[in-house]
């Protein structure tokens, strides 16, 4: 599990942690990650945008959960209910972002790395810049 | 009817809470003001077009079908019927789960990343327990959707 102090995220700050979903890679600056969690009841709010899940429980606080894959190229999610989930602090409160999996912590700082997607640079989330940010999930598991 | 009509000056004093029915729509929770719900009425199989209250034509809103979810295969049986400053309906509901007091404590806004016209349609949400429920704002739904065309049913 990981735990970091919160902060607001800046692309700038130095390590990345790299998270898999589906067959892409997104990255978010490991200083506004506060836990990998495993989601155990998400509260489907109706919204006409299917990236916006619903929301869950998480230490007492409503935190939203956003889905990453139209803006990474891959499938929106749909209504199952994610499993894990990272919850970090964005621009836009603490937001939690299903994923498949922990890929691991990139020092360095951006380098190599892009906003994705529209809103999803305003959130800090980062996907690679080249080579469309596929990985091998069976490789990562 | 599992509500009695009140008005805003019967409001609860500040600091209360507030009165709400809790209902069930496609398996989600929500709650609605009761300052703004006139009656719960008992639909008859296939209603549709408008329910009459008094002199009050309450139209038909499935909820269901206003939030873009899956149809239940059926109308469902309960009619919320509200009226608002933006006008009347009979909100379309699967259950009715009873009445509840929602304290501000544990009610909040909707997260900013619900930034469409959700934000019309909730006011917020609210714990209740390990429960999260959502909290309607009728007059919202009312200016963002338009109620089902006019006919008559039989309440």
């Amino acid at each position: 599990m990981l735990s970091r102090t919160p902060r607001t995220p800046s692309p700038s700050a130095g390590s990345l942690a790299v998270f898999g979903l589906g067959a892409r890679r997104f990255a978010l600056p490991a200083a506004c990650i506060l836990e990998v969690v495993r989601v155990q009841a998400c509260t489907r709010v109706p919204c006409p945008d299917p990236t916006r899940l619903g929301v869950m429980l998480y230490r007492d606080s409503i935190v939203p959960l956003l889905d990453l894959g139209p803006a990474l190229g891959a499938p929106p999610r749909g209504a199952a209910a994610p499993g894990l989930c990272v919850v970090a602090r964005t621009a836009w409160g603490e937001v939690g972002f299903p994923i498949d999996g922990v890929l691991g912590i990139q020092s360095g700082g951006p380098d190599g790395w892009t906003p994705a997607g529209v809103f999803s640079g305003e959130l800090g989330v980062l996907c690679p810049a080249e080579g469309g940010g596929r990985h091998d999930p069976r490789a990562a598991a | 009817m599992l509500a009695r009509r009140r008005t805003a000056r019967q409001a609860a004093p500040a600091g209360a809470g507030r009165r709400c029915l809790l209902f069930r729509v496609a398996g989600g929770e929500y709650a609605v003001d009761v300052r703004a719900l006139r009656r719960v009425v008992a639909l008859a199989p296939g209603a549709r077009g408008q329910v009459h209250l008094g002199e009050a034509a309450y139209p038909l809103l499935d909820l269901r079908a206003a939030f873009g979810l899956a149809p239940s295969g059926e109308r469902g049986a309960l009619a919320l019927a509200v009226a608002t400053p933006e006008g009347r309906a009979a909100l379309v509901v699967d259950e009715a789960i009873g009445l509840g007091t929602l304290g501000a404590a544990e009610t909040q806004p909707l997260p900013r990343v619900f930034d469409g016209v959700e934000r019309e349609w909730f006011e917020g949400l609210a714990r209740l327990g390990p429960r999260l429920v959502i909290l309607l704002r009728p007059e919202g739904l009312l200016r963002s959707r338009a109620a089902t065309p006019p006919g008559r049913a039989r309440a």
